[in-house]
This record gives structure tokens, sequence and C-alpha cells, in this order.
């Protein structure tokens, strides 16, 4: 069975700031050569963009944190997810990257138990523990590898092709 | 001047001090005018730090008036972290050439505000060893740094990144030519270079004074703004935090002395006082500095004082009269020590300056002295008829300068 795992990530050299009662993302260093204007977000954009920022993290995982923060569920949580997502990628702020679990065995060196696991936690939101054995699967990946074609958890880019993994800016 | 404590400066004071301590405002007078509040803040350049203890209130602000606080507060964010960048850029190339430049005031004071990027400021001052003025000089104009030639002069080298940050290069923090006690002031062995420390700043590390030395210099800096044309209350912020963050580490027995020495005990005192009473700065070794005095007379000279920062903006630049006054005042020190200028006295030495200290519109007559004459016509015309132009009471400057120079008398700082 065919699943697809939705990563975004905020574009490194950005930072939310809250002014009075207003949020706003602030480019950093080189950054602020390609952004002069201010870039205003709403609250639950922040609190996104931060737990983006702070490492790649899965869409679903995302949906939760907003039900946990905000209280909202099922498609409005989706829209609310949605709508930063189109509003960070219009201002070229956000990665995204869709891995299928092809490449995740390949690129992530995942056993089929490991997976079979990945595919349980995508149904059922305790995810800790899995996390956890990501991981250190992660860790391992990193080791240096002379034979490795595939870059492991690479920094992501803008923009990817190739068989199975496809970035356009959008979720 | 004669700023009496209204609602809205009492009001205006009330969000500063919970701002720079981040806790939630004492409720705010009904009808407050906050457009008066906003502009006062604004003068002072604290608007943006006054925000968001200024929502807080039962009837904040609104409409028009927010949205302009706000846009402001959000641009002086953006400014700041490029500010911000740009200096810590500058000073790795300095660390990378092996030139010690340290830092005053600046990156290190914004880092002790609970919201940093909204402590504007507008300029970085940097200090170095006069032997190395040239090579930083040159370190910076590598950079992109583009001269201002008219703020520079022989001890300051004063420039502008192309991004906007404004440098003050100093070989020297006083000029040699200041008056009052600043003229026996002996900088070098008070603040030389080589006792710099290395220490967290805003958005990087730097080299800066050591913590007595710089609660000094913090003093003196206000005081020396204090003869001309007075301080504002960001500076009398940055004071109360810096010394809430280093109370224990600031020897004060040697901070009074020094003080004492430069007469200026008086003003340390009246400041301090200021600071406890309008600012919440904490109890702590501070204290030590207020044994011997009279409480109550600190507190007036205080009030004095906090009237006149009130009146003053940043650097006491609010009014056309008040700039006027300052050369009055400043002026006044020439007089031999302990004779009081007359009113006439004063303003004569505040028009018919020396040419060596001609200042603009007026350097035409510094490079070519037979016009020194005609130099001090237009600034007898200028005092004469420019204010009355601007609205200005005709003399007004010379009122203030004449309020002033009793609030220097009883902060001593007439000697």
């Amino acid at each position: 069975m065919a699943f697809k795992l939705t990563y975004l990530q905020a574009r490194s050299g950005f930072v939310t700031r809250k002014v009075g009662d207003a949020y706003m993302i602030v480019p950093t260093g080189p950054r602020m050569k390609e952004y002069k204007g201010v870039i205003t977000i709403n609250e639950t954009a922040a609190f996104l963009f931060d737990l983006v920022k702070e490492k790649r993290r899965q869409t679903e995982e995302l949906v939760k944190a907003l039900q946990d923060e905000y209280g909202i569920y099922g498609q409005t949580a989706f829209e609310a997810l949605s709508a930063f997502v189109d509003q960070c990628s219009f201002a070229n702020l956000l990665v995204s990257e869709v891995v299928d679990h092809l490449d995740l065995q390949r690129n992530y060196y995942m056993s089929d138990d490991l997976l079979d696991e990945v595919k349980q936690a995508l149904a059922n939101p305790e995810l800790s523990k899995l996390a956890e054995e990501l991981e250190i699967a992660e860790a391992a990946a990193n080791e240096p590898d002379p034979n490795a074609g595939a870059t492991l958890f690479p920094e992501i880019e803008p923009a990817r092709g190739g068989d199975g993994t496809q970035s356009d800016g959008n979720v | 001047m004669n700023v009496s404590m209204n609602d809205t400066s009492r009001a205006f004071l009330a969000l500063l001090e919970a701002a720079i301590h981040a806790h939630e405002p004492p409720p705010m007078p009904d009808g407050l005018d906050w457009v008066a509040l906003y502009r006062l803040a604004a003068e002072h350049r604290v608007d943006g730090m006054l925000l968001a203890p200024a929502l807080q209130a039962s009837q904040p602000p609104s409409g028009a008036l927010l949205t302009q606080w706000q846009q402001r507060a959000m641009a002086v964010t953006m400014r700041q972290f490029q500010i911000v960048d740009t200096l810590h850029t500058t000073l790795a190339v300095f660390e990378e050439a092996n030139l010690r430049a340290v830092v005053l005031k600046g990156v290190v004071l914004k880092a002790l505000y609970p919201e940093p990027d909204l402590r504007v400021m507008s300029d970085a001052d940097l200090l170095v060893e006069s032997g190395e003025f040239d090579r930083a000089k040159s370190l910076l104009t590598d950079q992109g740094y583009q001269e201002i030639t008219e703020d520079s002069h022989e001890d300051t080298f004063v420039c502008v990144h192309p991004d906007g940050l404004r440098i003050e290069l100093h070989n020297r923090l006083f000029d040699r030519k200041n008056r009052g006690f600043l003229a026996r002031l002996d900088e070098g062995a008070l603040f030389p270079v080589s006792k710099a420390v290395r220490a967290e700043a805003y958005g990087g590390e730097c080299w800066t004074l050591p913590v007595g030395e710089h609660a000094l210099f913090q003093l003196l800096h206000m005081a020396k703004h204090m003869i001309t044309t007075g301080f504002g209350l960001r500076q009398a912020c940055d004071f109360t935090l810096f010394i809430e963050a280093n109370d224990s580490a600031i020897d004060w027995v040697w901070c009074r002395k020094q003080c004492e020495t430069l007469d200026l005990l008086p003003f340390q005192r009246a400041l301090l006082t200021l600071c406890r009473d309008h600012l919440g700065l904490s109890d702590g070794a501070w204290q030590s500095v207020m044994t011997g005095g009279s409480p109550k007379s600190d507190e007036e000279t205080a009030n004095g004082l906090l009237a006149d920062i009130l009146d003053a903006g940043v650097f006491g630049k609010s009014t056309a009269e008040r700039t006027r006054s300052a050369a009055v005042v400043y002026r006044s020190f020439d007089g031999a020590e302990g004779e009081r200028d007359s009113r006439w006295r004063s303003l004569a030495r505040a028009v018919f300056i020396r040419r060596d200290e001609l200042h603009p519109p007026y350097l035409y007559a510094k490079e070519h002295g037979f016009l020194l004459p005609i130099a001090w016509a237009h600034r007898l015309f200028r005092y004469a008829f420019i204010d009355r132009l601007k609205g200005a009471e005709s003399g007004a400057g010379f009122s203030v300068a004449r309020e002033r120079m009793a609030l220097l008398d009883r902060l001593g700082m007439l000697k």
C-alpha cells in the first residue's frame, strides 16, 4: 500500500516577532537583502512558523499541534494549515517535500518493520516512541557513507525533482 | 520647559516602567489622551516599547492612532534587525583584523530589554586606541561606510553604511573642548580600551567596558548632555536596566568617588532617585551612593530633573527654543569659576563664539576668518527671528536656558 508523507520546513534566516497585537516574520542576515518589506501574519501562522522553523515537520504533526494549541479540529485545522502553507509559499518562506514510502526506505535506510511502524503511527498520533527511533535511524544514516548516493535528510531546496520526490512550494 | 506631571506624563511613565520590566501596567486614567501620550513616547523614541502595555489598558488606543503606532513599531523592529546585523558584521571584520573596537551602550544595553528589538538604536559608538584610529577608519571605509564629513572631527569619525547603520568611531569619548565637569575628566585613566571585556550583547558578542566603568560612562554621558540640551528618558531607562542587571558587580564606592571628584554627586543621586521613583529601579547595592544626603532634597532635584527630561526628547532636541538654549547654557561655562553670567553676558557668549567653535551653518567663517563678524550677525539674526518664524516666542530659547541653568545649579553642575 503506497502512502505519502508531507514535510514542511521554514527556510533559514527568518524569525517571528510579536509586536503589539500583530505578528510578523523578520528576515535576518543575508535574507535582509531579499526581503525589504514587513511580512505580517496572524497568530496561528506565527505558531506554525515557529514549529517548522525549529525542525522539519509532517503536516499531520502540525494539524495535531493546531488541535492541541487552539482546539481546532478536522477540516478547519487542515484549512488553517493550507492557508498558512499558501501564504508562506507565496512569500517563499517555506519548503515542502513529499516523500513516499519508497523514498523513506531508500533515503532513510528504513527497515520494513520500521516502515510498518511509521504506517501505524500515521494512524495513531502518539508518536513519541517512534519519533525517537526515527531520530536514531536518522543519526545512523547520517554517518559518512562513501557509497551513499542520496543525501540523508538533506538540506531542503525550494525545488527538487526526481522519482517519487517532488516539491512545488505547496502542499 | 515648565512640564507639570499631568495625566499624560504620569501614564507615560507608568507604561514605560511596565514596558521595561515586562509587567502589567497600572490602570490608566479615564479619558486618557492617547494621541498626546503617543507623541510624547515618539519624542523619546520609546513608542514601540509602549505599544504592548498600552494595549493592556481597559480603554486602549484604537483606530488610526493604533494603526500608526502598530506600523511604526513593526518598522522599528525591521530596522533594528538590520542595524544590529550590520553592526555585528562590522565588528567581525574588526575582530578578524585584530583591532579591538569597544562598543558603548547600543547593543550592550539593548540586550537588557524585555523586547530588545523595540529599544531603538540609531547609531553605534565604537571606541578604539588612538594609535589604531586610522586603521579603524580604513576598515570601515573598506566595508562601504561613507564618511559624514560635517559630523566628523579630530577625535571622531562619523560614517554611514549603505544599509543605514551610522557609526561614530571615537579615539576618545568626550570632546577635548568640553566644559564644566568634563574639563576635569581624565577619561584616558577611567576608560582605557585595554580594560575592555568581552561580553554578551544583543545579536552576538562584543568588546565593551567593564560594568562599573560602563555605568559611570553612561552617567557621564547623560551629564554631558545635561549641560547642553538635556537627555531623554530612554537613557534613564538604559541606566535603570543596566544597574538592575549588574548592581552587585558594580563597585559603587569607586563610582561614587569618581562622581564626587567631578562634582557630580548631586546629579548621580538625583538620577538614581528618579530611576527608583519613576522607572522602578529595584533596591540594591547602588543605594550606598545615597547615604549621607537628604532624601527630600534628592527627591526635589530628581523631580526637577524629570521635568527637564520629559521636555527633552531623546537628546534634548525636542523644540527649537530648547536647541537654541543649549548654546546659551553651554557657553555659560566660559565664565570664571564661581561667577554666574548675567543674562546678556550669557547671550553674548552664545552668539559671539570663537572661530574654532563654529558649526553649521556658520562654517564659512571657520574657513575664512574675515567672515567671523558676518557669522556673528547671522547667528544673532537667527536668535532674534528664526524662532519667531517657527512659531516660538522670541527669546523663548533664552528662557529655557535660564530654567535649565537653575536646574544645573541645583545639581551642582555649574562648577
